[in-house]
């Protein structure tokens, strides 16, 4: 059973402004899914239509087979919402047992909310109104009201936003430990050194499509450049771009970095040039160049894939 | 319905969290003794006129607190995005607005009770009896203040606030135009007119029938049947009302 099924998800605010086309994917059950796009993409419209939040114009979403937006889909998720705001005149504690008691699965109890924030790493601080919050507890406070619940599958939305670097090093941990609970988890980054550290899979969306879908190891096998080695200093390396236009080129270190697509009219300039080649070897790309590329390359929902 | 209630519970927490709320009902509670005190002294047992003015300041105030606790209620959680936690639980929106407006009938209904146990203290200590008939004027008040939230609900889920306050204010005076000259005009206009004129009476919440304050002060009997009636009515004009808003907040992008 999959933890999320969305099929042909779209979302048109007005005539016109269209937030989301066509999207599709799943989410299996115990897997974290990164959601990565630049700001627009419409990450965290796609969220809000599995929250309920938003109704889709078109397609329709599943979470663990229930409609999204059903009593029942609600039932299984806990959303930390993108932007971390929340009633400030009531003291946090009380705020996170009343959201347990909406939720109905938690047990009740102080000890039990106690553990929630020391799990988030907010001990002690039951009793301090949010009002009081800095920026990083606010989003700490967050993802606890969001494991209210217990439910099987996290939605969230950039929760290391706000963040500073060791606390988003604690929420990549915290996050992985959840996984290991048992939990589902779905979320959308900017960061995407986390993303590829602690991600099965990843969909990549770009003005509302969603352009590849896949696993991370995947993609960025997919992805990865090729580095051509020549004697240090030929100067025929520097003109390469018209046959190999978004190739990186280091005269002095003899070295090319070109993408796969461009590797043999690459080479075959080289040798055209009498370019004596020591060495050609596949480079591993980080998921920044994997998400530019892509991003560069425009729509085309799923052309990396192994499946939606 | 236990989540209707803990949502209520929450709507009335958060009101007496409002510091505003406090100060509105504590000038009501000042103008009530202030109004009594001063007809008591200068115009001598006035019975009539202490009542009157009483139960007008009473009436302003308890609408005062309606329109501060309705019109910013799921505006400003939508805008404070503090409503996606509440709505990502397993509940509805049906029981979300049913919540809130609950909560808020509950606080109004406290601080009229507040305001008449005032009225009612001060006439029993002037007079020695309680007057036992406005009781049924506070019915009458708390009833009014229900319908106006729920008028003021459904509006809050379509228009901004500041139009929301002047659709309510005229939509009060209009529900408390009397409704003899409202068919007065009905014979003087044409046909056309008085279709729109009869709609717009049907829409708009008739609140001269809670408006009961004139008999009680002239000492008219009411049958108890009337105030069944008046009960039914405000009930099921708030159920219509909150049943439309459900259909409008349903389909509306967070």
């Amino acid at each position: 059973m999959n933890a999320v099924q969305a099929d042909q998800l779209g979302k048109t605010y007005g005539k016109t402004g269209r937030a989301l086309e066509e999207v599709s994917f799943s989410v299996e059950k115990g897997e974290i899914f990164g959601f990565i796009g630049g700001n627009g993409a419409g990450k965290t419209t796609a969220i809000k239509i599995l929250v309920g939040l938003v109704n889709p114009s078109h397609g329709s979403a599943l979470i663990f087979e229930h409609p999204a937006g059903t009593r029942e889909a609600k039932e299984k998720i806990g959303y930390l919402p993108e932007v971390s705001n929340y009633p400030d005149w009531i003291p946090s504690g009380r705020l996170l047992d009343f959201y347990a008691s909406l939720s109905h699965s938690s047990p009740p109890g102080k000890e039990w909310i106690s553990s929630l924030f020391s799990l988030v790493g907010l001990s002690g601080k039951e009793k301090i109104p949010l009002r009081q919050f800095s920026k990083g507890m606010m989003q700490r406070f967050g993802l606890a009201q969001s494991l209210v619940g217990d439910a099987p599958l996290l939605l969230l939305d950039e929760p290391t936003s706000g963040l500073d670097p060791q606390a988003q090093r604690e929420m990549k941990d915290l996050l992985l430990s959840l996984r290991e609970k048992g939990k589902t988890l779905f979320f959308s980054s900017h960061q995407l050194s986390h993303v590829e550290e602690i991600c099965d899979r990843i969909g990549i969306l770009k003005d509302g499509r969603l352009v590849a879908c896949a696993s991370v190891t995947s993609l960025l096998d997919q992805e990865g450049p090729f580095e051509i080695t020549a004697s240090p200093g030929t100067e025929a390396l520097a003109g390469i771009a018209p046959v190999a236009p978004q190739a990186r080129v280091a005269v002095m270190d003899g070295k090319v970095l070109v993408p796969q697509e461009q590797l043999i009219p690459a080479l075959e300039f080289l040798r055209a040039k009498g370019v004596h080649i020591q060495g050609v070897e596949k480079k591993r790309p980080s998921l920044e160049d994997v998400f530019l590329n892509m991003v560069r390359k425009g729509p085309g929902a799923n052309e990396k894939g192994d499946r939606p | 319905m236990s989540d209707v209630w803990l949502l209520a519970r929450y709507q009335i927490e958060e009101a007496l969290a409002k510091k505003l709320f406090y100060i509105v009902v504590l000038m009501g509670l000042v103008l009530v003794g202030g109004v009594f005190f001063a007809n008591t002294f200068e115009l001598g047992h006035q019975g009539r006129v202490v009542r009157d003015a009483s139960l007008s300041v009473i009436g302003v105030f308890s609408l005062a607190l309606t329109l501060l606790l309705t019109l910013q209620a799921i505006p400003r959680e939508i805008e404070n995005r503090t409503i996606y936690p509440i709505l990502a639980r397993p509940l509805s929106r049906f029981q979300y607005l049913l919540g809130k407006e609950l909560g808020i009938a509950l606080v109004v209904g406290a601080s009229l009770s507040l305001f008449y146990g005032l009225l009612l203290l001060l006439l029993f200590l002037k007079e020695g009896s309680f007057p036992v008939p406005l009781l049924g004027n506070a019915l009458c008040n708390w009833l009014e203040c229900v319908v106006i939230s729920s008028f003021s609900f459904l509006l809050s889920v379509l228009v901004s606030p500041p139009l929301n306050f002047c659709f309510t204010i005229v939509a009060y005076f209009l529900g408390h135009f009397p409704v003899v000259y409202v068919n007065y005009i009905l014979g003087r206009i044409p046909p056309v007119s008085g279709f729109v004129v009869e709609t717009a009476k049907f829409a708009l919440p008739q609140l001269e029938y809670l408006d009961i304050k004139t008999t009680l002060l002239y000492g008219d009997p009411i049958s108890p049947l009337y105030f069944v009636e008046i009960t039914l009515y405000a009930l099921l004009y708030s159920g219509v009302l909150l049943y439309l808003a459900v259909l409008f907040f349903e389909r509306k992008d967070l």
